[in-house]
């Protein structure tokens, strides 16, 4: 459900960037998702299908690359990947989520940070900018 | 001509904003702000209530989030002046622009504690940072040693989680190690205090926890702590 207010965020900041150039239109967005980030994909597609209609983003393709768990030891640095068991294309993906690790396995102390795996990001927007109209101002809003 | 614009900058970047503005002004008014989340009748209002009787006379103020009524706030007036209800209407969680003006006429200085009530819900208020300068999970008893593997993300985020409602550990046959290693699992590091708001066992040492929170707090356990 939070996922609306999500969407609304991302389609504000879109709109925020391009406000000088009202005749861009924005084709597709890229997103990072982590397994931590709380968000579930499909929900937040269907969110941000209603949040972007009448503004310059309606209709963009979403992008979303998913990440995955990863912990470095703060002591001795060994960076560690957990394997991600969720199936490609698998929705609820936390819900088989693998147990963080207690201690380091290379030097056993307990101070592991989490460096990846909480990704909730705005990467990048791909746009078209209206040649023509780039440097005109109009006031359609 | 397609053309690829960067952002890179996370999608709560507008709310992350208005937290790090609130954390700013918390920090110089010298309150310790807490975001307490749980689901709904886990026990924030009854803790919150024992809280500020065992803290007074320092004075500590509370903004509840519910989706409607502003019955919290008012059990909550019997122990400090200092409260205020967010009533979200639909909304599942709170977010720092709605904090920030319930407190706008608060001389915040009056201020030692600050305790956010979110809306009872663990999924949600994971993702919006209110300037808080803690983040404490609250479980209770009732709702069984696995809850906490179920609610992976918030979690991770917590800094202090509780075990409430801890007069009904024998009745209910709670296995406290279990619900210890469910929060493991994803956190392995958070401090865990078990407590009981009824009874008042371990409430002693949440209030030192909260204690660890002020620069001028007295030391010993504040590593424990860690910076959200």
């Amino acid at each position: 459900m939070h996922e609306l207010a999500i969407a609304s965020s991302l389609v504000e900041t879109l709109a925020e960037r391009f406000r000088e150039r009202p005749k861009t239109r924005i084709t597709a967005v890229y997103l990072r998702l982590g397994p931590l980030a709380g968000v579930v994909e499909s929900a937040l597609r269907a969110a941000f299908e209603v949040a972007a209609l009448g503004t310059l983003a309606e209709g963009a393709r979403l992008e979303i690359e998913h990440t995955s768990l990863k912990v470095r030891c703060h002591i001795c640095g060994h960076e560690q990947a957990l394997a991600d068991p969720a199936e490609d294309g698998e929705d609820i993906r936390l819900s088989c989520l693998v147990a963080l690790p207690e201690v380091c396995p290379q030097c056993s102390a307990p101070v592991l940070d989490l460096v990846e795996g909480d990704e909730l990001d705005l990467v990048a927007a791909e746009v078209i900018e209206n040649e023509q109209a780039s440097d005109v101002r109009t006031t359609t809003d | 001509m397609n053309k690829q614009v960067t952002f890179e900058q996370r999608l709560t970047e507008r709310n992350d904003a208005r937290a790090a503005e609130l954390r700013r002004r918390f920090a110089a008014a010298g309150v310790v702000v807490v975001n307490l989340m749980s689901s709904p009748g886990a026990g924030k209002t009854t803790l919150l209530s024992a809280t500020l009787a065992a803290l007074s006379p320092e004075p500590a103020g509370v903004v509840i989030g519910d989706l409607a009524t502003d019955n919290d706030a008012q059990r909550l007036r019997t122990v400090t002046p200092w409260v205020r209800q967010i009533t979200t209407g639909t909304l599942c969680h709170l977010e720092a622009a709605m904090v920030e003006e319930a407190i706008a006429d608060w001389e915040l200085s009056q201020l030692r504690y600050l305790f956010i009530e979110n809306v009872g819900n663990l999924v949600c208020p994971a993702n919006f940072d209110l300037g808080e300068r803690a983040r404490v999970v609250l479980f209770a008893v009732t709702e069984g040693e696995d809850k906490p593997e179920k609610y992976p993300p918030i979690l991770y985020r917590a800094d202090l989680v509780l075990l409430a409602k801890s007069d009904l550990l024998h009745p209910l046959a709670f296995d406290e190690q279990r619900f210890v290693v469910a929060v493991r699992r994803v956190n392995p590091r958070v401090p865990i205090l078990t407590l009981s708001a009824r009874t008042g066992e371990g409430l002693g040492s949440w209030l030192d926890w909260l204690r660890t929170l002020h620069p001028t707090g007295r030391p010993g356990s504040s590593d424990r702590v860690q910076a959200s």
